[in-house]
């Protein structure tokens, strides 16, 4: 076990949280996005995660981030016949972004950091008063 | 000649328990929202416990000890298989430090009424 | 509990303890003494069993928080705190009595 692998491990752990804050803040601002760029309306996304394995030294690993995919469920349909965007039945269809949902993720993400962070700040208190028994 | 009891030996192997609890539990929470995670725990109280269970061992028998990772359900679990409960893991990390902390001032300590004996002044 | 440096810092003190023994005896003798050489001695013998007793406190609860079976964090601390100054104490006495024997040896009689 080396000295710093906590800290490597805390580290992916604040990296991997932070990018699922910011795929969380991209789908809250893109909730009403009828048009993305490659022309349909936008698709919520989601972070996958998986847990790695451990580098030399590391009792067990961190996390690491496999990428950012598009999430299949269904988009939502909403009766709006005034609305330019509207098809023949009146429908226009909006990104299937609940922002509850994202809200609770957002919260979620974001204990997850300041965690990793405590864990972090725990590991560097423990090595800095292992110098003090010296004294 | 044996200068440390098998006490300042168990404090030692205390100590490096702690460190790798740390560990542990810096990759739990590292993982918290991994799909399928399954937290694991070092129990390094018990090995001990179990070493001095039966008489106070010899510090030979106490330096082969050694800690490792176990698989440690909680009774938490989330939809997606993950085994993590965050509040668990912050409180269990707080404890550890403050394991770590009170071992390590017992240590010092100990190890100065050691140097106060052999007379040295440093 | 077996530590040959702390056994040496008790013999050295108990050589001392003898002394002083001796020292009370020369002093009842004369009949001037107060027989304060003899309750000298015998409060550095109480002062070791002390010492060797909160040493082996000491220890055991430094195992009991190892293990973590220790009832209360503060009272291991203080424990060991105590044992710290109760062996700084010993050995302060241990070396003014040597200091005091080597004066008396010294004198011309």
């Amino acid at each position: 076990m080396g000295m710093f692998d906590s800290l490597n491990v805390s580290a992916s752990g604040m990296t991997a949280t932070q990018l699922w804050m910011d795929v969380i803040s991209s789908n809250l601002a893109n909730a009403d996005s009828t048009k993305s760029a490659n022309g349909q309306p936008y698709r919520r996304k989601e972070i996958e995660l998986s847990a790695a394995s451990p580098s030399f030294g590391e009792v067990l690993g961190g996390v690491q981030v496999d990428g950012i995919v598009d999430d299949p469920s269904p988009l939502r349909k909403v009766y709006d016949p005034g609305n330019p965007e509207a098809n023949k039945q009146g429908y226009v269809t909006m990104p299937n972004v609940n922002p509850v949902t994202e809200m609770v993720d957002l919260i979620s993400a974001s204990r997850g950091y300041e965690s990793n962070v405590t864990a972090m700040n725990a590991a560097k208190q423990m090595f800095s008063k292992t110098f003090d028994v010296l004294r | 000649m044996d200068l440390f009891d098998p006490s300042i030996v168990g404090i030692e192997k205390a100590m490096q328990g702690s460190l790798l609890r740390q560990q542990v539990l810096a990759s739990n929470i590292a993982n918290a929202n991994t799909p399928g995670y399954q937290r694991s725990d070092v129990d390094f109280q018990s090995a001990l416990a179990q070493a001095f269970s039966s008489g106070t061992p010899s510090t030979s028998r106490l330096e082969q000890i050694t800690f490792s990772p176990q698989v440690a359900a909680n009774g938490a679990m989330q939809v997606d298989g993950n085994t993590v409960d965050i509040n668990t893991e912050n409180a269990d990390l707080s404890e550890n430090t403050l394991d770590y902390q009170a071992l390590e001032s017992v240590m010092g300590t100990r190890m100065s009424i050691l140097k106060t004996a052999i007379g040295s002044t440093s | 509990m077996q530590i040959p440096a702390i056994s040496n810092g008790i013999a050295g003190v108990t050589g001392a303890t003898g002394i002083s023994s001796n020292l009370g005896g020369v002093g009842s003798v004369s009949g001037s003494g107060s027989g304060s050489g003899g309750g000298f001695g015998s409060m550095l013998t109480d002062a070791i069993t002390s010492l060797n007793d909160s040493q082996n406190t000491a220890s055991s609860d430094s195992v009991a928080l190892a293990t973590g079976q220790a009832s209360d964090v503060t009272s291991v601390v203080t424990d060991v705190e105590k044992a710290n100054l109760e062996m700084q104490l010993a050995v302060q006495v241990r070396n003014k009595a040597v200091d005091a024997y080597e004066e008396i040896m010294r004198m011309q009689i």
